[in-house]
């Protein structure tokens, strides 16, 4: 799981912009308070921006949430939009709310959900824009 | 001779520091100033962060806020004076009745009802109940091209309609990282009588040999109906375009900013990884809306902040200070007020009776409340003569 999380990374990231340094990833982990054990990787997904890969991200999140390896970081401006796709309610480990968009603020999300592989000593974002989502996303599901 | 000359140039810096002074004062006399709030009450479903809110006045002399509900979907109509909902149309995305994912519309009375969707490239006709009885695309087949464009019906550009013609603004269906995105058509019409529609118009002069940014390509349209013309505001144009539909002649009227001191620069790096960075350090020229209560216009301005804080994190795009030009009805800047930093959101705004109202939905408002579409109601001051 871990290996293919990383050959996606390096192979997205040759083909697709990918941004961001280790220590903005770790202070939106210790901001959100996320316990990183076990935990692979992170999506950071924007409420506002790209919607048909925002809603994908959001559909592959509640048939997956349940997996404990793949964290999800709700990230807008307050938290009534993430209350209206009922994504607030979710009493899950794996889901945390950014209500104040630090990601945006630390550059690690603009306008496409983005996948961090937490276990590559460089994590490096993949955006999960129209060209990238389906065979990430594929290929997540594979290894589950 | 040098006596003469310095002579020359003591009167010319005389001549050019009045003139100066003159075009200053011009920014000063008249002020927008903060009278009173609105309160709207949101549902659960309902986010006060819309592409679309416009004022309204029915047949009973009811002024209403129409506020579209983009996620729920549905058209909420509040009574602007005891803050309250007034009215619901819900509105269905497929099935019979369906209208896609609505981004804006027109309202012209309680049973007719143009809906927008701009990603369907669909224009739906609808009653008071949300029932469909008309439906207009404006794509031939799916393939979007070159030559065709998105439907731009929000707050910052609502469509007119003017006999059976429907005027939009559109965004060329074009790479916005090339120079070629603004030789695209920048204008639509719809006749609602046999469903024919045409591209018109294209941006101004300066847009060319450059890159602008994803915020730069939009542009902010009203329309006076007093004089049937459409003005344009473009982001980089410090001049008006004013265009008659009926002659399609344009002219052009200064309204530039007092807060926009050079010229604004394109893209150095035209492409997607650099437009946050160049759309905070870069000043734009935002919306534009025509106050048919005091014959007037206000011009929405925002201007630039550094790409990053002193601490290093990467500023909001609604952090940038915003300004209001108030501009007569021949287009003669009377004023610009800056309004308080991180309050309001430059692109939800309407005018009424009472003024003009801004959206006090920043998120960095202290005093943001989620559940309440929030509005502050600015009054020109000295009240203009010729308020109706």
């Amino acid at each position: 799981m871990v290996k293919v999380l990383f050959q996606l990374l390096v192979i997205g990231c040759s083909f697709f912009s990918c941004s961001t340094e280790k220590s903005e990833i770790e202070t939106l982990i210790n901001d959100l308070n996320i316990h990183v054990e076990g935990i692979n990787a992170i999506i950071v997904v924007p409420l506002d921006g790209c919607s048909g890969c925002i809603h994908k991200t959001v559909n592959f999140m509640a048939e997956n949430v349940g997996r404990k390896n793949i964290a999800y970081v709700i990230t807008d401006y307050g938290i009534k939009r993430a209350k209206m796709m009922h994504l607030y309610e979710q009493e899950n480990p794996m889901l945390f709310m950014d209500s104040k968009a630090r990601a945006r603020k630390l550059g690690l999300v603009k306008f496409y959900p983005v996948l961090y592989n937490l276990d590559s000593d460089n994590p490096q974002g993949i955006e999960l824009t129209a060209l990238t989502i389906d065979s990430v996303f594929h290929e997540l599901k594979s290894q589950f | 001779m040098i006596k003469t000359s310095s002579l020359f140039l003591f009167v010319l810096f005389i001549l050019s520091s009045c003139q100066t002074r003159k075009k200053n004062d011009n920014y000063e006399k008249y002020e927008l100033v903060q009278d009173h709030t609105v309160n709207f009450p949101m549902d659960d479903q309902t986010s006060y962060r819309t592409f679309f809110v416009n004022s309204f006045q029915d047949s009973l002399n009811n002024e209403l806020l129409v506020f579209l509900a983009q996620q729920k979907p549905s058209i909420q109509f509040f009574d602007i004076a005891n803050q309250s909902l007034y009215k619901e149309i819900k509105l269905s995305k497929g099935g019979p009745h369906g209208v896609g994912s609505p981004a804006g519309l027109l309202m012209l009375s309680w049973d007719s009802i143009f809906v927008v969707s701009s990603s369907r490239y669909l224009v739906s006709l609808i009653n008071s109940n949300g029932a469909l009885l008309k439906s207009y695309r404006v794509l031939t087949g799916s393939a979007y091209n070159d030559n065709t464009g998105m439907l731009q019906p929000y707050t910052t550009s609502p469509p007119v309609k003017i006999n059976d013609l429907i005027y939009f603004n559109v965004a060329p269906d074009r790479d916005v990282y090339k120079p070629s995105y603004f030789e695209g058509t920048t204008n639509l019409t719809l006749d609602i009588s046999n469903g024919q529609y045409a591209y018109f118009n294209t941006y101004p002069k300066e847009f060319k040999n450059g890159v602008w940014g994803v915020t730069g390509i939009t542009y902010s349209t009203t329309f006076n109906p007093l004089k049937k013309e459409f003005i344009y505001s473009f982001t980089i144009s410090d001049s008006l375009v004013v265009f008659d539909p009926e002659t399609n002649k344009s002219k052009r009227y200064y309204a530039g900013s007092r807060f926009i001191k050079s010229k604004i620069r394109p893209m150095s790096k035209p492409e997607n990884n650099h437009d946050l960075e160049y759309a905070l350090e870069t000043p734009y020229y935002k919306g534009i809306i025509y106050d048919k209560y005091r014959d007037m216009y206000y011009r929405f301005v925002i201007h630039s902040i550094p790409y990053k804080d002193e601490t290093g994190e990467i500023n909001g795009f609604h952090e940038k200070p915003v300004s209001v030009i108030l501009l007569d009805k021949d287009l003669s800047v009377m004023g610009e007020t800056k309004l308080p930093d991180n309050i309001f959101l430059n692109h939800i705004y309407f005018v009424a009776k009472d003024g003009l109202f801004i959206s006090n939905g920043n998120p960095e408002n202290p005093e943001l409340k989620e559940d309440f579409a929030v509005f502050t109601c600015f009054k020109v001051s000295p009240p203009p003569a010729n308020t109706n």
